[in-house]
Formats: C-alpha cells, structure tokens, sequence
C-alpha cells in the first residue's frame, strides 16, 4: 500500500518535470514555424527597393529580422543590420546608421562564440561585409561629430586594405559614399579607390582636429607617396577628384601646396572633360585666393568659374561665383563692376528662390552703397536683407521641421527594430530562467522525492524495529508466563512421591518417581518451545492424568478419548494450553467431590479445528470459590489469567485464533473446558 | 546361569541404589565390582570379564564411550545408563543396546537384564556392543550400522541400504536396496525419531523415505515420490512442504 502510493507520487513528478520540458520545446518550434517568409528573401527584396521605398525596405528588414532573430540565423541577421545601416545612412540618419552597422560588425564577430550555433555549420568569411562596414561607419560616426571613433574605423578600413591588397579596395566607392563625402558635388570623376577615399577621409578628420602632420601623411598615404609627414610631395592623383579634395583639406590647412593640388585637379577635370570637378577646384582655388586676400587672383578664377558653369548651366554655383566675384570686387576697390556681379548673383539667388544668395547678395550691396554713400539706398537693402534672413530663418524651420517628422518615423521604426531585439533578449532571458527554473524544479522535485523517500524508509525501519522489539517483548512475556506453570507440578509431584516413601512401598514410590520424572523430561522439554507436536502433548497429557489419579484413585476415573484421525506427528500446538485446565478439574473440582467423579478429556479432529473437551462432573467453579478462601482464590486465577494472556500473545503472534470457553454444567455442578485450536495456524509453525 | 556384573557410575548414590534394586528385583546375577570412573572400571573388566556392565555416559575424566573405544575385547553387553537423553541416545538405540534412564524405573530395569539373558545363549551375543563401538567410531551418518529387531530375532543393517519404510500396524516394513524386505518388529514414528539424522523423510502418515534414493518426484495434492526400486511412495499434503524444504537444499 505504502510503495504503490509512493511509486504513485514518483510518477506524478516526474511526468510534470517531462511536461514542463516538453512545453518549452513546443513553444520554440511554434515561433519558428509562425514566418512564412525566408529571411534571406526579404533582405534580398529590400535591397533591390530601399533607394526608391526605404521606408518599405526597412520593413521588411524589420520581418527578416524578426525571423532570423528567432531562427537563431546570424547570416540573415548580419546582412539585415548592414543594410539598414546603410539604408540609414542613405536617409542621413547617421547615428542609427552606425548603431545598425556596429550591432552588424558585433554579430559578424562574437558570431562563432554565440551560444546557439544554429549556422554554425557554414560560418562564413564576413571580410568583405565588415570592410565596407569598417568604411561606411567610419562615414557615419564622422558625420555624426565622432571623429575619434571615424577615425579608428577608417584607419581599420585602411589597415585592412593593406594587409589584403584585393580588388575590392581599389574598386570605386560608390554613388552614396561619394555624395557624403563631404563636397558639395557629386564628383563623377575618373573615380577614387576606397582606399584613397579613406585616406582622404582620415587627413580630413586631421585636418579637422588640427593635427595637421597626420593629415598630410594621410594625403601622402593616399597617393602611394613617401611617407614623410613634413614634406609633402606633389606627387599627384591620376584622380582629379582626389587631387580636389587633397588641395581642399590642404587650402584649410592653409597650406600653400593646395594651390599645386587644386590646379592640377582642374587641368586633369578640364582635359577629361569633367566640369563639375573642374569648377569645383576653381572654385577652392578662388576661396584660396580670397581667403589670403589675393582677390585679383580669385576674381579670374571667379571668371574662370563663371564661364564654366555658365555652359552647364548651374545656376546656384553660378550665383555663388557671381557674389563672390563682386565681393572681390569690392574689395579691390571696383564698386560698381561689384554691384553689377551682385546684382546679377541676387537675380540669380531670385531665380532659384535661393534665399541665402539673395540674402546676402543684398548685404554686398548694402555695404557698397554704404561705402559710396548712398546711406538711404544701403538702409533700404539693409531692412531688405533683414527681411531676408526673417525668411531665411522660418525657411529653415520649416525645413528643419519636415526633417523632424521624417526622422521621428524612421525612428519609429528603428525603435520597433531596437524593441524586437529587446524582445529577443527578453524572450532568450525568458527561456533561459524557464530553464534553470524548470533544472532548479527538478533538482527540487528529486530532492523532494530523495527526502519522501528518506522518511519512508526510516519510517519502515523504525515501524520494523518497533515490531521486533513487540515482538521481542511479547517472546520474553510468553516465556515468563509458560515458566510460571511448572512449579504446580513439582512440588505435588515430590509430595506424592513423599507419601509412598513414607508408606514405605518402593516399588509404586520408584514407579511414581520414574514417571514423574518422565513427565518432567517432557514439560522441560517443551518449555523450549512455542509448538510441539500433538503427539508430546498427548503423552505428557496421558503421563499427568495417569498420575494424578494415582494420587486421588478413590476421587475420580477418567476417560482419555484422543481421535484417530489425529495424526500426532501432523500438528503442533502450543505446550501446556490445556494440562492447567485438568489440573483444576481434578485439584478445585474432583476433589472436593463427596462420591466419585468422572474426569472426560477428549481430542476430536473437526475439519480444520482440533477441538479439546476436559469435562468434569466436580462441584463447580462457584461452589468452588465459595468453599476456598480469598489467598485460595488469588493464586488459582493466576494461572488461569496467564494462560488467557498466553492466548492472547500467541493470536497475535502467530496470526492464529485459538478459542478457549470456560463454561460451568449448572446441572452436574461440573465444568466444562473447550478449546479450539485451527489447524492451519499449528501447522504453520 | 548367574549374570557377572559390573556397575560404572561416579556418583556413589546412584551406584548404591542400583545396587539395592539388583539384589532386590534381580535374583539371577552377581555383581563382582563397581567404579567410578574410566580407568578402574577397564581394570574389572580385564579382570573379571563380566556379561553385563552397567554404564554411565556422563562422567568426569572420560565418558562412557571413552571406556567403550579403550576395551580391546567386547565380549560383554552394555545397560547405560544416563539422567537426560541426548545426542548420545540416538547412537545407544540405533545399535539396540539397553539404556536406562534415570531415575531408574525398576520395570525396566528388570527388564533390560531379562534381554541380556535371552541373548546371552545366542550366536548374536554381545553384538550390539559390538556395532554401538563401530558406530561410534564413524564419522559418515550413512555408513552407520542399525540393529533392527524381527520376530525371529534381529537384522543388522547399514542405514545406506535402506530405501524406504513403511507403517504396517505396529510393525514397520524395510525396503533394502538388495530388493529385499523386512518386517521389524518396532512402530514407524520409533524409525521415524531414530532415523531423522539419517537423511530420512516422513512423507506421508504410512512412510519413512531415504532422501538419497529418490529417483523424481510429481506434483499433485501432495505429489508422489518415485524411489530407485521403483516404488512409488504418495507424499501427503500436509506433508509436501517439509519435503520439497528438504530438497531445497540441494538443489
């Protein structure tokens, strides 16, 4: 009963560890299987639309990556942050775009120490991805203001462009990386290296934070010339564009070599027929000129500039060209050839609603009509160009403002982006405590089931122990009380023996001995035992009777009527159950008899009982206990008390029901004894 | 014919009251000397040859069997006599010699000097003793000697040759492993007692069995056991338990 319960509750426990297991799996392969969609296919969507739709590219950006993010597929995973960062970048959003690249570079590297290795099987070679990243990064982190960190980037680009020397850093940079590049014009000259485009962008943020040694070892670097910071060599591009932009980090150094630089950009424009570059370098030349107020110079250049764009066509550079020609102008004492450039430079401005040319074309002009002393018409054109910049100003905000709106909703979008990774996170760290939860529940549950079974088990032993001692107890209880029954014989039997030495007839006194002492073989013999064969039991029996009657021959006959069926040697009973019961016949019944009683002791074989009878036709047990006094009565129900104990030990003991009724014969006055003993339980032991 | 008669007993009481009853009760012997230990009593024997000797197991400086291993010729019967039954029972009545219990009960006492009478005429004389001696000597239970009364007279048997017994009344029918038979003249419980240390089985109300001839046994209410004569002997129910627990052991 006690194991089936236990086994009961094992089994419930571990069934709910299983369980428990079990949901986390199903859960997984659920999420797994809810994406209908490869994440390989939507990246691949997205980058064939995110120059035209970026919004809706970053969608599905946003689903590859749910799916990837949930399959565990790094590869998918890589390539969706690349291009959002690249998307970002696109849409002037550098910070989101180095964000997106630098978790792209995080994964290509920390990729093979993740600890699901779901792709682990085709861990690919991510130098390309992380080289254009390295380039693209270190673009946005200098849009961005970070120059330290572009740097680090751009030099890494730039290392890793040299240890490997393939194609691919000599390849051109493309459209996007050019127009960010910080110029103004797209420069679709006889294109730049990456390498050199990065090189530039390093003398650049040089350039920028004054150190301008590196910067120009940086230019150096970037044409393949000596490495010497100090001198600069003129060894110049066979790019212009390269050329352009190293005279114009130069010309901000205010290093005189620009002017080498810019004017061999412009040749080489001019002779490859590339305007916009060709305009561009005279353009940095005019600014040069003016810069270190060699406005005679700058106003050619200015002229040089203007002819030029006059044939593309560019009217904003145009204006800008015509303004900066009239301030030179002014500046070299040529008032109205100055107003003439202004005025065309603020028509211009009018023409394609450029308000900042008109603004401050009309503040050129403000300051020549002042100089000439024209305070009214200067006054006017001042409150003019005030009302410009109040323009100018609201222009801007509102521009500003459309920015805003259109940042906040890819920035929702990025936020969404960002949320799902924290869900991953989330839903990884969920997983994870579910697992250790469900570890540390089991290790409860065994330990539980360790502790069940550490009570049970010491509750068997202390319940088996507890038993042994009872029945330790109950032995020793049996022994004492089957000991108290012997003295009865003795000491009667010796007095009888007495009697015939005093009668002096030896033969009947050795006679009498010679039993006894037979019968006290067998009463010793049997004290030993629980059970002895039916067979002793019938002879110590015969043997007592017979001398019993010897003693009292005149008190009483008796019959000793034994079933032959019984076969003695087949049960066993328990040892003096019954003598006591014929002792009292004889001693409390028969005796104190006036005439002659009968004595009637019988074995009977009832089915699966022996039954004992000791019948006697004595005078009672109430006329009995009348006639004996008190000390008489104490000591006679002793002995019977004990045999009803023994009784009792021995049901218990032996899981028996022997049965033992006193009844009195009211019509006789006799008593009758009848005891039944089952023969299953005497033959079992 | 006067019975010379020895009395070896260390306690001087029991040698004075057996005494008394001899001289009482049994008219027709002589007592030609008593002892109370091993060695005198070697002494009376080589120097009286007595037919009988009344001789106590128990007693200090070497037992009765002692006495019997040192006599070098057995030409007397033996009457022991002991205060409690034991293992050394089992020996004295396998060999059918007298043993008296004490205290001494002088029917039997009677009695066990009127059997040393009848034998003393006989070709058998003393040959109790003799297998008593040999037995003792033995170590191997099997290759015991047992002396089995019949009407005629007595068998001597080895403990190994017997199959199987059966109850017949009173009497008892020994199955040999010559294929012959014999009725002894004493009830099956009496073999059942003696022979139990002889690898010997009570397996039904009517029948004794030599665990060492069993050939196979069938199942059944209590089964049957087949012997190596060919005898097939029904175990009853009440008795299969005890049985197949006999032959657990070897198995």
């Amino acid at each position: 009963m006690k194991i089936k319960f236990s086994i009961l509750l094992l089994t419930l426990f571990i069934n709910s560890g299983f369980s428990l297991e079990f949901d986390l799996k199903t859960n997984e392969t659920f999420e797994i299987n809810k994406g209908g969609e490869s994440a390989s296919e939507l990246i691949k969507l997205a980058q064939s639309i995110y120059k035209k739709e970026p919004l809706k590219a970053i969608d599905h950006l946003t689903k590859a990556l749910k799916i990837a993010i949930s399959k565990g597929d790094l590869d998918s995973q890589i390539k969706a942050y690349k291009l959002l960062g690249e998307i970002n970048f696109d849409l002037e959003q550098y910070s989101l775009s180095s964000a997106n690249n630098l978790k792209a570079l995080n994964l290509i590297e920390n990729g093979s120490s993740l600890k699901r290795k779901r792709i682990s099987s085709k861990i690919k070679d991510y130098s390309a991805e992380k080289s254009s990243i390295y380039l693209l990064l270190g673009n946005s982190l200098e849009l961005e203001g970070k120059l330290d960190e572009a740097l680090k980037y751009y030099q890494l680009f730039v290392d890793e462009g040299q240890d490997r020397q393939d194609a691919d850093f000599k390849s051109s940079v493309n459209d996007s990386l050019e127009t960010y590049s910080g110029w103004d014009v797209k420069l679709k000259s006889k294109p730049i290296s990456k390498i050199q485009y990065a090189q530039l962008a390093i003398a650049r943020i040089y350039n920028k934070k004054k150190e301008f040694e590196l910067s120009k070892k940086s230019l150096n670097n970037g044409v393949g010339g000596a490495d010497s910071a100090s001198k600069i060599s003129f060894n110049y591009s066979n790019s212009s564009s390269y050329n352009a932009q190293a005279g114009r980090i130069l010309w901000e150094q205010k290093d005189p070599a620009a002017q080498g630089f810019l004017n061999n950009s412009a040749e080489q424009a001019r002779s490859e027929g590339n305007t916009k570059i060709e305009s561009q370098a005279i353009t940095d030349l005019a600014k040069y000129y003016e810069e270190n107020d060699d406005f005679e110079e700058a106003k050619d250049f200015r002229n040089k500039n203007i002819k030029i764009l006059e044939k593309e066509k560019d009217t904003a550079a145009l204006a800008d060209n015509y303004l900066n020609k009239g301030i030179s102008e002014s500046k070299l004492g040529m008032p109205d050839s100055a107003k003439e450039s202004i005025v065309k430079a603020q028509k211009l401005g009018e023409e394609i609603g450029d308000l900042k040319i008109q603004q401050k074309s009309l503040k050129e002009l403000s300051k020549i009509a002042e100089s000439k002393g024209e305070l009214e018409e200067a006054l006017e054109l001042y409150k003019k160009y005030i009302r410009y910049q109040d323009s100018s100003v609201s222009l801007k905000e509102e521009e500003l403002d459309q920015k805003l709106i259109i940042s906040e909703e890819y920035s929702k979008k990025q936020q969404q982006i960002d949320l799902l990774e924290k869900n991953e996170e989330i839903n990884e760290k969920t997983i994870e405590l579910l697992r250790s939860s469900s570890r540390n529940q089991k290790i409860l549950i065994y330990s539980l089931l360790g502790g069940l079974l550490l009570v049970f088990g010491s509750a068997y032993l202390v319940y088996k122990n507890m038993r042994q001692r009872r029945l330790a107890n109950q032995l020793v209880a049996l022994r004492s009380l089957r000991s108290q029954m012997n003295p009865h014989f003795i000491f009667n039997a010796l007095n009888s023996v007495n009697l015939y030495i005093a009668q002096k007839d030896e033969r009947t006194a050795n006679k009498y001995l010679t039993e006894f002492s037979r019968l006290m073989r067998l009463v010793l013999e049997q004290s030993q035992k629980d059970f002895i064969p039916l067979q002793q039991e019938l002879e110590m029996i015969d043997l007592y009777i017979n001398l019993e009657h010897d003693r009292f021959k005149d008190k009483f006959d008796f019959q000793l009527q034994i079933d032959p069926e019984l076969d003695g040697d087949s049960y066993q009973i328990p040892p003096m159950l019954i003598q006591p019961y014929i002792e009292n016949a004889i001693w409390h019944g028969l005796r104190y008899k006036e005439e002659k009683g009968l004595l009637k002791v019988e074995y009977k074989l009832d089915r699966n009982t022996i039954k004992v009878r000791v019948e006697d036709n004595g005078i009672g047990r109430v006329k009995s206990s009348q006639i004996k006094t008190k000390n008489q009565r104490k000591t006679q129900s002793t002995g019977m008390y004990n045999i009803e104990s023994r009784l009792k030990i021995i049901n218990s003991m032996f899981n028996t029901k022997i049965s033992l009724q006193v009844n009195d014969l009211n019509s006789e006055h006799g008593t009758l004894v009848e005891v039944e003993i089952p023969i299953n339980s005497s033959i079992s032991s | 014919m006067s019975l010379k008669v020895i009395i070896v007993e260390d306690e001087q009481s029991s040698r004075e009251i057996l005494k008394g009853y001899l001289e009482r009760y049994c008219p027709d012997i002589t007592l030609v000397g008593m002892a109370d230990s091993v060695k005198p009593a070697l002494e009376l024997i080589r120097i009286h040859k007595p037919n009988l000797v009344f001789l106590d197991i128990e007693m200090p400086f070497g037992n009765g069997f002692d006495l019997l291993d040192q006599v070098q010729e057995i030409n007397f019967e033996i009457v022991f006599t002991t205060a409690f039954s034991n293992y050394a029972l089992q020996a004295i009545q396998v060999s059918a010699s007298h043993y008296l219990l004490k205290p001494i009960n002088i029917d039997e006492l009677i009695q066990a000097v009127e059997q040393v009478k009848l034998n003393l005429d006989r070709e058998s004389q003393y040959l109790n003793t003799k297998i008593l001696v040999e037995n003792v000597k033995l170590e191997n239970h099997q290759l015991h000697k047992i002396v089995l009364p019949t009407l005629e007279g007595f068998e001597v048997a080895s403990v190994k040759d017997i199959i199987h017994c059966k109850a017949d009344d009173n009497f008892t029918c020994f199955f040999f492993a010559d294929g012959s038979k014999k009725m002894i003249c004493r009830n099956l419980k009496y073999y059942q007692e003696l022979l139990s240390d002889f690898d010997f089985i009570r397996v039904h109300k009517s029948h004794l069995i030599n665990k060492n001839f069993v050939l196979r046994y069938r199942k059944g209410k209590g089964g049957t056991v087949v012997m190596s004569n060919g005898n097939e002997i029904e175990v009853s129910a009440s008795r299969k338990k005890e049985f197949l627990e006999a032959f657990a052991g070897l198995k």
